[in-house]
């Protein structure tokens, strides 16, 4: 008969769906850092920026090799100059930006006083929604999926949907998808406008992580 | 936002397959998010669906009212309504790898015996010759409490769904 009831080894060995003991805040953080604690599927944050009058702002550490799908949100954007484009994205390949027109996009432009299409198949950016001003009030917000950036072997895609106050001003909105047709490993995201700087921004990137 | 992942289906080279059930993983009052990741087929066309589940069971009542715009990249969109079909589409338009189908779909009362199971997806894929994206929304008008989801495809090259397409589930809290 076993006299070990109750009794917990002191450092048993810890690993992602193998925990044992009796676990302090400090072990549970600790162990999450290191991916050996078991939590089946988080969005887990990766970087926040945030910031005012900026050219672009980079993503340079996405994390690609552990994520098949990223999650960014767009929050307070607005451009210096009056009616830009203030979440136009470009990606990184292996640390070199495309900058060519190779990106396509589908976008369906909704607004207070009109639909449109926006569609291309040689952008030099996926351009996530038309302008905004640069008054009070006039930011863009909204979210973007990205798929598969990590992988060599395909495709990057991206899902959006996107609103903003405009310099009209009016209530006008876009969702669609976009995809830079180029088989190769994105390592690297761009925010960027179609002229001027970032006034402001709060842009957000996770990922969604999985278990197989 | 938090999500807790509840069930995960990755297609493992030699093991293709037609139809993938994340069963008995819907268990709560929740809002539910479905990640399809790099679905790729074996061949040239056909189609990606969705159905229900109860237990192993698939619920293949023509009751599911869907309305849908296609977003493409070199053409005029398409806009579809429709009542009373029996799947939800995620795709026409499957590939091969390098092209592939992604979406994100949030599911809403899956779990409720009283309410309607409703839906809403983002899709953004390539044909093999253009972008095409999906935004749709869309209701089964019954009270069945679901407790799982069945993806299959109709494309039968190689098997159907090929090595590294991924279908996982999360519970959205």
């Amino acid at each position: 008969m076993s006299n070990e009831f109750g009794y917990i080894p002191e450092s048993p060995e810890q690993s992602f769906g193998n925990n044992k003991g009796i676990f302090t805040p400090t072990d549970i953080y600790d162990l999450t850092r290191a991916d050996k604690y078991t939590n089946y599927g988080q969005l887990e944050l990766i970087e926040t920026q945030t910031g005012t009058d900026v050219a672009t702002v980079d993503f340079t550490a996405i994390k690609e090799t552990e994520y098949n799908v990223h999650f960014m949100t767009f929050n307070n954007m607005q451009s210096a100059n009056d009616n830009i484009e203030v979440t136009q994205i470009q990606l990184y390949e292996n640390g070199v930006l495309e900058t060519a027109s190779v990106y396509q996009l589908a976008r369906q432009n909704c607004s207070t006083v009109s639909f449109a299409e926006n569609r291309t198949t040689g952008s030099d950016a996926m351009k996530l929604l038309g302008g905004s001003g640069n008054q009070a009030n006039e930011k863009q917000c909204g979210y973007a999926y990205f798929y598969n950036l990590g992988d060599s072997a395909k495709y990057s895609f991206c899902t959006f949907h996107m609103e903003t106050w405009t310099s009209d001003p009016y209530f006008f909105a876009g969702f669609g998808s976009a995809l830079l047709p180029q088989a190769s490993t994105v390592n690297g995201i761009r925010v960027k406008t179609n002229g001027g700087n970032i006034a402001t921004f709060t842009i957000s990137l996770y990922g969604i992580k999985e278990y197989s | 936002m938090g999500l807790i992942q509840v069930a995960n289906s990755l297609i493992a080279s030699g093991s293709e397959v037609q139809s993938v059930k994340l069963e008995s993983c819907i268990t709560t009052d929740d809002v539910y998010m479905l990640v399809g990741n790099n679905i790729i087929v074996g061949g040239a066309g056909g189609i990606c669906d969705i159905q229900p589940l109860v237990d192993s069971t698939i619920d293949t009542t023509s009751n599911i009212d869907i309305a849908w715009i296609n977003l493409n990249s070199s053409g005029s969109f398409q806009k579809f309504g429709n009542a009373n079909q029996d799947i939800w589409r995620v795709t026409d338009g499957m590939n091969l790898t390098p092209y592939a189908t992604n979406f994100i779909m949030y599911l809403y009362n899956w779990n409720s015996s009283s309410e309607y199971a409703f839906i809403t997806m983002e899709v953004t894929s390539h044909n093999g010759s253009n972008l095409r994206g999906y935004q749709q929304g869309g209701v089964k008008t019954e009270t069945t409490s679901f407790n799982g989801v069945e993806i299959h495809t109709n494309q039968t090259g190689g098997g159907g769904f090929q090595a590294g397409t991924q279908f996982t589930l999360y519970k959205v809290v």
